[in-house]
């Protein structure tokens, strides 16, 4: 069964959120899904810089007002 | 030529084989290989620019970067660790005008002051009170990020003995690495990014 976690990084501001992620990845194994939602400005076009360089996939990205949400599995 | 036909003898002693060709492209490509890594120089002792620093660092350690981050001169004496709320002062191999020198610098990493504005820690204390009202991480905690991450420590030798202390002196003794130079060019020259903050 996959791992499933959130992170709630509202009020963090860059490079925290991207830190987090970071930590998340390492703590857990491939498979793992994570929800994460922030609202810092950058965090946008940061997560996906993030999925990109690390070669994790972003299944969805979304803006509800100044909250972002993303879902990511690691690779 | 043919496949299977074999090349006249002459041009055979001339030219290399195409597998030696083929072996010496593949040396030089190896190294020309790039490592996934970022090197940062850290001259500076202000607070602002280590800040940037080490805000880089952890953005491209959080990327899967290796990151290497150089100590030297003034940005040797902002990692000086504290021992019991006091600054270490060099293991007695500093003479008295090391000791002075030690004596002036600042202590430990969040005292470094701001290279603008600074007012005799008047304005580094608003942007302290700005920066936690806006919930902007300050310095000791992205260096603890930096190393929970798997940062690379290296501390200029040459620096060490201008201001007379040892290794221990300095934050992370036990993992960074003193060197001089050509051990952090070594390292830098094959990674992909090497900035001087």
């Amino acid at each position: 069964m996959s791992n499933k976690i959130h992170i709630d990084a509202r009020g963090m501001k860059c490079p925290r959120p991207i830190i987090e992620l970071a930590k998340a990845k390492r703590r857990n194994v491939a498979g793992t899904t994570i929800h994460i939602e922030a609202d810092d400005l950058a965090f946008e076009s940061d997560v996906k810089a993030w999925c990109e360089t690390t070669g994790n996939r972003l299944d969805a990205l979304s803006r509800n007002g100044d909250l972002v949400l993303a879902d990511i599995t690691l690779q | 030529m043919r496949p299977g036909e074999q090349p006249a003898a002459g041009a055979a002693s001339r030219e290399p084989t195409l597998e030696a060709r083929v072996a010496g492209l593949e040396r030089e490509l190896q190294a020309q290989r790039r490592e996934d890594s970022v090197s940062i120089i850290c001259f500076s002792g202000d607070w602002d620019r280590l800040y940037a620093a080490f805000t880089i660092a952890n953005g491209a350690l959080a990327l899967g970067q290796e990151v290497n981050m150089f100590f030297t001169f003034w940005g040797a004496t902002a990692v000086r660790r504290k021992v019991d709320g006091a600054v270490r002062r060099g293991d007695g191999r500093s003479d008295w005008r090391q000791r002075m020198l030690g004596w002036m610098l600042p202590s430990g990493i969040d005292r470094a002051p701001l290279s603008k504005l600074h007012l005799c820690g008047l304005g580094k204390w608003m942007m302290g009170l700005v920066m936690r009202q806006k919930n902007l991480d300050n310095l000791p905690d992205l260096m603890a990020d930096a190393r929970e991450l798997g940062v690379n420590f290296y501390y200029c030798d040459s620096s060490l003995s201008l201001f007379g202390w040892c290794p221990e002196d300095l934050m992370d003794a036990d993992r960074a690495k003193c060197c001089g130079v050509s051990t952090f060019l070594g390292k830098s020259l094959k990674g992909r990014i090497a900035l001087f903050i």
